[in-house]
C-alpha cells in the first residue's frame, strides 16, 4: 500500500498555520491536533456445515481527527471521524479530508470547553487537574513484515471438507470453520511534531460446533480458535483436523455431563481461565481514567504502594513485548504488542503488582488527579473512540510457582478444610466481561470438572468415587467480587499459556492477550449459566442433511 | 377531614351487576369458546395527607382519591394454562352516578380482550418447551365463597397538630450553618379496598400507613479534591401502620437533632476505600439484606407470567445458612422487642388482593427452601395458593407480609463484637465494621449481585493504631465513623460467610430494592430481624453528587462552627 502521500498530506495539514480554526467571540485557541488513520485490509471465509457460507473481503480506512483548545492544564477536546477516506495516495485528496473532519472537530472543542468552563460553576473538580500532558515529539517509520503467501483456495477447500466432517457427526447441530486475516496499518501525526507509522497482522481461525445436551436440552458448544500475529502460528491442517476430532468428543461428553448446582467451592482455574479472571477482576479495575471517575468502585484507587494481593502474585503489562515463550510452545506472538499507543506515546513496561503490592496504573496522555503517574503508553482505541488507558500484554506470575500436581493437592487441601467432597477446576475461556461501576464480574469458562478430594459416594450422580478422580459436568459460570476473588488467590502455577482475545471497554474494541499459570483458589462462587434450551429437533440434522445430501447430490462429490 | 360520600352497598350494588352482565355475556367472535372464567372487581379509595416542612415552614395537603381493578381470566375448564390481564382505572375522586358502571364496561372489556391474547401466547409458548420446564404447569385455583367485613377507619390523626410538629422540628435546621437542603415530610394514609369476584366473594379491608422522611445534607470541604465537594445527606425514613406507634413531639425533636448530629459528624468523617473486612450489620441493615437477598432467589423465583419464565427454586435446596429459618407471618399483630416496646406490624392482614385469606408460610426451614409466596395462579404438586397475592401495576404478584427471621445462633451484642475482633485477630486486619440502616438497595437479578448502602459505617479497631486520616489514636474495641462505603456481593457468597446473629430481634420496614422486577416490595411489609455478623464483605465506594459549596456563609455563620481537620473552606 502507497502511504507517502496521505502521510505527507496528514504531516502538512497538521503544521499548517492556515488550518489552525479561529471563532470570534471565543477566546479558547487551539493548541493541539492529531491525526489517526487506520487502514485495515481484511480477508474473511467462512464454512458452514460443508459449504462456503461467506467469502469477503473489505478495505475498511478510518479517520479520526482530535482538536484541543485552551491549554494543557484546562482545555475543551473535539473529535470527529469519517470512514470516508481516499482509497489512493491522493496528496490533495487527503488535504481535502482532512480539513473536513477538522472543522466540526475543532467546533466541538469549543462546545466542551466552554461546558468544562460551566461545570465548573458547580464542581472545582476540573480546574485542580492538568487536562492533557505534553509529550516530546517521536518519528517512528516500520516497514511492514513481507506478507505470508496464503493459499485461500486449498483453505476454502480444506474448511468445506472439515466443517461437513463436523457436520455429519449425529449430535452436531451446526459446525462452522472462519479464517480471517487483517491487514493494519496505522498512521498517527499530531501538532508537536511526532509522526508514526505502524503495520499489524492478525489471523483468525475459529471453529465451533453445536449440540442440544441430554435431558435439559441446554445447546452446548465446542470451539477452538487461533487467534495470531504470524501466520506460521497458525497450525496445520492436519493439526486442525485432530482438533475438530477432539471437539466432536467433547460435544459428546458435554452432552451426557450432569448439570453442576450453585454454590462455592474450592476450584483451580488453567492458565486460559485465570488470564481472564486477571484481565476483567485486575486488569479494566487499574485503567487509569477509572481512577478519576466518580462513578467508578474505585477498588485500586488510592492504594499505591499498599498490599492489594497475595504476596506471590506479580502482574505486569507489556505492549513492547512481541514474543513469549509458553509451556506449550517457543516465541508465541503477543497480540497485545505495538510499539507506540494512540497518542503517540511509546508503549512501556508497566509494573501493576510486585509481590502483591500495587505500584502503577495504566495510563494514557490525560493526568489521573492526585498522582503523579506519567503517560506510560497504553491509551488506546479502536480508531474511532478517545483513547484511554488500556491494557496489552497483561501478564501475570507467582514468585513461589506450584507444579501442576502441588496445584492439585492445593486443591485437595482446601477441600478438606472446608469438609468437601470436591472441588472444581475449570478450563479454556471464550471470555468475560465485568462490571468496574457496580464491582462484579464474570467468567464463562468452556469445561468445568469436579476433581473428588475423598473416597466418596455422590448421592446426586449415584456413583462411587475416589480421591483424584475427575468427572465433567456442565451448566455453569464463574461470578464474584474482585477484592475477595483476590484474597481468595491462593497459588500459582509454573505453566504459563498465552490466551488472545479483543477487550471491548469505552475506547472502542482493541487486541490484547493474558499471559498466566494456572492458579487455585479457596472459594469460587458459580451461578446457573444463563441456559439457552431447545427441544431436539427432529428429524435430527444430520439424517436430514444425508437424505438432502442423497436426493440432491453433494456439490462436493 | 372529607370522607367518601357514596355507600359501600351502592358501590357493591353496581360492581356486582356490571360483573354479572359482563361474566354471562362477554364472548369473542369467531373464539367462542373464550369465555371469561374468572372476574373480579376492586373499588380501592384512598385519603392521604401530605405535610412537608422546612425550616419551620409547612405545606399540607390532602386529598382523596380511588381507583378500579379487574381481573380476568380466560381458559381451560381445568383452569390450568389461562390467559389473565389485571387492569387498573385511578382518580375517581367521587364515582357519580353511571361513571362507574362505564368505566367498569370498558375495563373489563380492554381486560378480556388481553386475558384471551394472554391464554393464545401461553398455548403457543407450551410447544417449544424444553422437556425439564414441560413438567411445570400453572393452575388458577378454585376457591369457594369468602365474605369478611372490616369497619371503615379515618386517618387516624390530626393535621393541624402534625404541621405544629413538624414546624417546630424543622426549625432545628435554621440554626445550622452546614445544611445545603432539609425537610421533613410526612405522609400519612387511609386505604379501604372493597373486593367482589366471580366466585360471589365479598371482602372489604382496611390499611393504615404512615411514613416520616427526613432529609438533611451538606456539602464537604475535604483537602483531597477527590471527596471535597461530596453532597453528604442523612435520611431517615420510618414507617408505621398505627397512629400510637408514631413518635410524640419531643419524640421528634430528639430524631430530628440526632440526624444533624450525625451529619456534622458525616461531614468530617473519613473516607472508607475499599477493602474485604468482616462485618456486623444492625438489625436495619440485617432485615434488609435477608429481604433482598430472598426477593432476588426464593421470593422473585415465585413471580412468574408464563410458564417459560419460571426458574423456581426446588424445596429443600439450600439458600441460606442451617441456623436461619424464615417465616412469613400474616397473622402477627404486633411485635414486642426486648426493650418493651411494641409495634404495629405493617404486614398484618386477613385477606390478599385476590380475596384469598391469608395463611402463615414457612419459607426458609433451617436454610433449606420450605415454602413459597402463592397467588392463585400456582404450581400443582409444589406449592398450594396462600393469600400472598397483590395487584401491582398490571400484574398480579405474589407479596411478602411480616418476613419473621430466626436463628439458632444467638449471641449478645458484646460476643458479636468479640467475634468480629477475632476475625480480624486471624487474618491480621486492623478492623473490621460495623453498618447501621440502610439508605439504597439494589439488586441485579441477571448478575446476580447486589449492592446495599448503609446509613452509617463504623470501623472497630482491633489493633491499637494511629489513623492518618482523622489523626487519631484508637485501642482496640474503638468505633470510628466514616464514609463513602457501599457493600457490593453476591447473594449466595454473603449467605455463605454469615457467621452467627444477635439476639436483639426488632422490626423494620424494607426499602424497595431496584433490579427486582417483578416480586412486590412496598412499605406493606415488616421484618423482624436480629442483627448479624459476616466474616467476610466486600466494599466498594458510594458515589456522591459533586456540587461546589454555598458561595456565601449561612446568615448565622460563627455561631455554631464546626471543627474539621480536612476542611480547607477558610483557607
Amino acid at each position: 500500500m502507497k502511504l507517502h502521500n496521505k502521510l505527507k498530506a496528514l504531516e502538512d495539514h497538521v503544521k499548517d498555520p492556515r488550518q489552525r480554526f479561529e471563532c470570534s467571540g471565543y477566546d479558547a485557541e487551539t493548541y493541539f491536533t492529531s491525526y489517526l488513520l487506520l487502514y485495515n485490509d481484511s480477508f474473511e471465509i467462512e464454512a458452514i456445515n460443508g459449504a462456503i457460507a461467506d467469502e469477503a473481503s473489505s478495505t475498511e480506512n478510518t479517520l479520526r481527527a482530535e482538536v484541543r483548545v485552551g491549554d494543557y492544564k484546562f482545555d475543551g477536546k473535539g473529535s470527529e471521524v469519517t470512514d470516508v477516506v481516499p482509497m489512493t495516495d491522493n496528496y490533495l485528496s487527503m488535504r481535502n479530508t482532512l480539513w473536513e473532519i477538522s472543522w466540526p472537530a475543532f467546533k466541538s472543542a469549543q462546545e466542551d470547553y466552554l461546558e468544562k468552563c460551566g461545570g465548573c460553576v458547580d464542581s472545582d473538580q476540573d480546574i485542580e487537574v492538568a487536562s492533557f500532558t505534553k509529550m516530546p515529539p517521536v518519528r517512528y517509520r516500520v516497514e511492514p513484515d513481507r506478507k505470508p503467501k496464503i493459499d485461500y483456495e486449498s483453505w476454502k477447500r480444506f474448511m468445506k471438507s472439515a466443517s461437513k466432517k463436523m457436520g455429519e457427526s449425529p449430535d452436531v447441530l451446526n459446525a462452522k470453520i472462519s479464517l480471517t486475516v487483517e491487514n493494519i496499518c496505522s498512521l498517527y501525526v499530531n501538532s508537536e511534531g511526532t509522526s508514526i507509522v505502524q503495520h499489524a497482522e492478525h489471523y483468525y481461525l475459529y471453529m465451533s460446533a453445536d449440540a442440544v445436551a441430554k435431558g435439559d436440552g441446554e445447546l452446548l458448544c465446542s470451539s477452538r480458535r487461533h487467534f495470531t500475529r504470524d501466520y506460521s502460528e497458525i497450525p496445520s491442517k492436519r493439526k486442525i483436523s485432530d482438533e475438530i476430532s477432539d471437539m466432536i468428543k467433547e460435544l459428546e461428553e458435554l452432552r451426557n455431563a450432569p448439570v453442576q448446582k450453585p454454590g462455592s467451592f474450592p476450584a483451580i482455574f488453567d492458565p486460559d481461565v485465570t488470564g481472564v479472571l486477571f484481565h476483567e477482576i485486575v486488569g479494566h479495575r487499574l485503567e487509569g481514567e477509572r481512577q478519576d471517575s466518580e462513578w467508578e468502585g474505585d477498588t485500586f484507587e488510592g492504594k499505591i504502594g499498599k498490599k492489594v494481593a497475595p504476596d506471590f502474585v506479580n502482574l505486569v503489562d507489556n505492549p513492547a513485548k512481541r514474543y513469549i515463550d509458553d509451556k506449550d510452545k517457543d516465541r508465541v506472538g503477543l497480540m497485545g504488542h505495538y510499539k507506540y499507543d494512540s497518542e503517540g506515546v511509546k508503549a512501556s513496561n508497566v509494573v501493576l503488582f510486585d509481590k502483591g503490592v500495587l505500584r502503577n496504573y495504566l495510563t494514557s496522555r490525560k493526568p489521573i488527579g492526585g498522582y503523579d503517574v506519567p503517560p506510560n503508553g497504553h491509551g488506546r482505541c479502536d480508531g474511532e473512540e478517545d483513547p484511554v488507558g488500556r491494557m496489552s500484554n497483561l501478564i501475570a506470575y507467582s514468585s513461589t510457582p506450584l507444579s501442576p500436581h502441588d496445584i492439585r493437592e492445593r486443591l485437595i487441601e482446601e477441600c478438606a478444610k472446608q469438609d468437601k467432597d470436591y472441588g472444581l477446576i475449570f478450563e479454556g475461556s471464550s471470555g468475560g466481561y465485568t462490571g468496574t461501576e457496580d464491582d462484579f464480574f464474570k467468567v464463562f469458562p468452556d469445561k468445568t470438572y469436579r476433581l473428588y478430594s475423598r473416597d466418596c459416594y455422590d448421592k446426586e450422580l449415584k456413583r462411587q468415587f475416589r480421591r483424584g478422580d475427575v468427572q465433567l459436568v456442565r451448566g455453569v459460570e464463574i461470578t464474584g467480587t474482585p477484592l475477595i476473588m483476590l484474597n481468595d488467590l491462593v497459588g500459582m502455577g509454573d505453566d504459563h499459556v498465552v490466551w488472545p482475545g479483543v477487550c471491548g471497554a469505552e475506547s472502542g474494541w482493541v487486541k490484547v492477550c493474558c499471559v498466566a499459570p494456572s492458579s487455585v483458589f479457596s472459594n469460587m462462587e458459580i451461578n446457573e449459566k444463563d441456559e439457552t434450551s431447545t427441544p431436539n429437533p427432529l428429524p435430527k440434522p444430520s439424517t436430514y442433511m444425508r437424505k438432502i445430501a442423497s436426493r440432491k447430490g453433494d456439490d462436493e462429490k | 377531614m372529607t370522607r367518601f360520600k357514596t355507600r359501600l352497598e351502592d358501590l357493591v350494588d353496581m360492581m356486582r351487576n356490571e360483573l354479572k352482565r359482563n361474566i354471562e355475556g362477554l364472548r369473542m367472535p369467531y373464539y367462542k369458546d373464550l369465555a371469561p372464567k374468572y372476574i373480579s372487581y376492586s373499588f380501592v379509595r384512598t385519603d392521604e395527607l401530605i405535610v412537608n416542612s422546612d425550616v419551620g415552614s409547612v405545606d399540607c395537603k390532602q386529598h382523596e382519591h380511588a381507583l378500579i381493578g379487574t381481573e380476568v381470566r380466560v381458559g381451560r375448564d381445568d383452569c390450568k394454562m389461562m390467559g389473565y390481564d389485571y387492569d387498573f382505572h385511578g382518580n375517581f375522586a367521587e364515582p357519580a352516578e353511571g361513571s362507574l358502571d362505564v368505566a367498569l364496561w370498558l375495563m373489563t372489556d380492554g381486560a378480556f380482550k388481553q386475558a384471551a391474547s394472554d391464554y393464545l401466547e401461553r398455548k403457543k409458548g407450551k410447544l417449544f418447551l424444553s422437556s425439564k420446564k414441560k413438567s411445570k404447569e400453572l393452575v388458577f385455583s378454585v376457591e369457594g365463597v369468602h365474605e369478611y367485613h372490616e369497619d371503615e377507619l379515618d386517618i387516624g390523626l390530626d393535621a393541624a397538630e402534625w404541621c405544629r410538629n413538624l414546624a417546630g422540628a424543622t426549625t432545628l435546621f435554621k440554626e445550622h450553618e452546614r445544611l445545603t437542603d432539609s425537610s421533613i415530610e410526612l405522609n400519612a394514609r387511609n386505604t379501604a379496598r372493597y373486593f367482589i369476584n366471580s366466585e360471589g366473594s365479598k371482602i372489604l379491608t382496611n390499611g393504615r400507613f404512615y411514613q416520616i422522611d427526613m432529609t438533611a445534607e451538606g456539602v464537604t470541604h475535604h483537602k483531597n479534591r477527590k471527596f471535597r465537594g461530596d453532597t453528604v445527606g442523612v435520611y431517615k425514613t420510618m414507617y408505621f401502620s398505627d397512629p400510637a406507634d408514631l413518635p410524640s413531639n419531643e419524640e421528634l425533636i430528639g430524631i430530628t437533632r440526632e440526624c444533624l448530629d450525625t451529619l456534622d459528624a458525616l461531614l468530617i468523617a473519613p473516607v472508607q476505600e475499599p477493602l474485604d473486612r468482616p462485618a456486623i450489620f444492625d438489625q436495619e441493615f440485617s432485615a434488609q439484606l435477608l429481604y433482598t437477598v430472598l426477593a432476588s432467589t426464593v421470593l422473585n423465583a415465585c413471580c412468574f407470567s408464563s410458564v417459560s419464565e419460571m426458574t423456581l427454586p426446588e424445596t429443600g435446596e439450600k439458600v441460606l445458612p442451617d441456623f436461619l429459618s424464615v417465616k412469613d407471618r400474616p397473622d402477627m399483630v404486633t411485635f414486642t422487642d426486648r426493650s418493651g416496646k411494641t409495634v404495629h406490624l405493617n404486614g398484618r392482614r386477613k385477606y390478599d388482593h385476590q380475596g384469598m385469606p391469608c395463611l402463615p408460610i414457612d419459607l426458609i426451614t433451617e436454610g433449606k427452601v420450605s415454602g413459597f409466596p402463592c397467588t392463585r395462579e400456582y404450581i400443582k404438586g409444589m406449592q398450594e395458593p396462600n393469600g400472598h397475592a397483590i395487584y401491582g401495576g398490571d400484574n398480579v404478584v405474589p407479596c411478602m407480609t411480616n418476613m419473621v427471621i430466626s436463628s439458632k445462633n444467638e449471641d449478645s451484642g458484646d460476643q458479636l463484637v468479640e467475634k468480629l475482633l477475632g476475625i480480624c485477630d486471624e487474618k491480621g486486619y486492623d478492623y473490621g465494621f460495623f453498618m447501621s440502616g440502610v439508605t439504597e438497595a439494589n439488586i441485579d437479578n441477571e448478575e446476580n449481585f447486589y449492592t446495599l448502602t448503609p446509613r452509617l459505617t463504623y470501623r472497630i479497631w482491633a489493633k491499637e493504631a494511629y489513623d492518618e486520616d482523622s489523626d487519631t489514636h484508637f485501642k482496640r474495641g474503638d468505633r470510628q465513623l466514616v464514609r463513602g462505603a457501599q457493600i457490593v456481593g453476591n447473594p449466595d457468597t454473603t449467605m455463605t460467610n454469615l457467621v452467627s446473629t444477635g439476639d436483639d430481634y426488632s422490626v423494620t420496614v424494607p426499602h424497595e430494592a431496584s433490579g427486582v422486577s417483578r416480586f412486590h416490595q412496598g412499605i406493606d411489609s415488616s421484618v423482624i430481624c436480629p442483627s448479624t455478623l459476616v466474616s467476610r464483605v466486600e466494599l466498594k465506594r458510594e458515589f456522591y453528587p459533586k456540587t461546589r459549596p454555598p458561595l456565601l456563609p449561612h446568615p448565622s455563620y460563627g455561631k455554631n462552627k464546626v471543627e474539621d481537620k480536612n476542611d480547607d473552606s477558610d483557607k
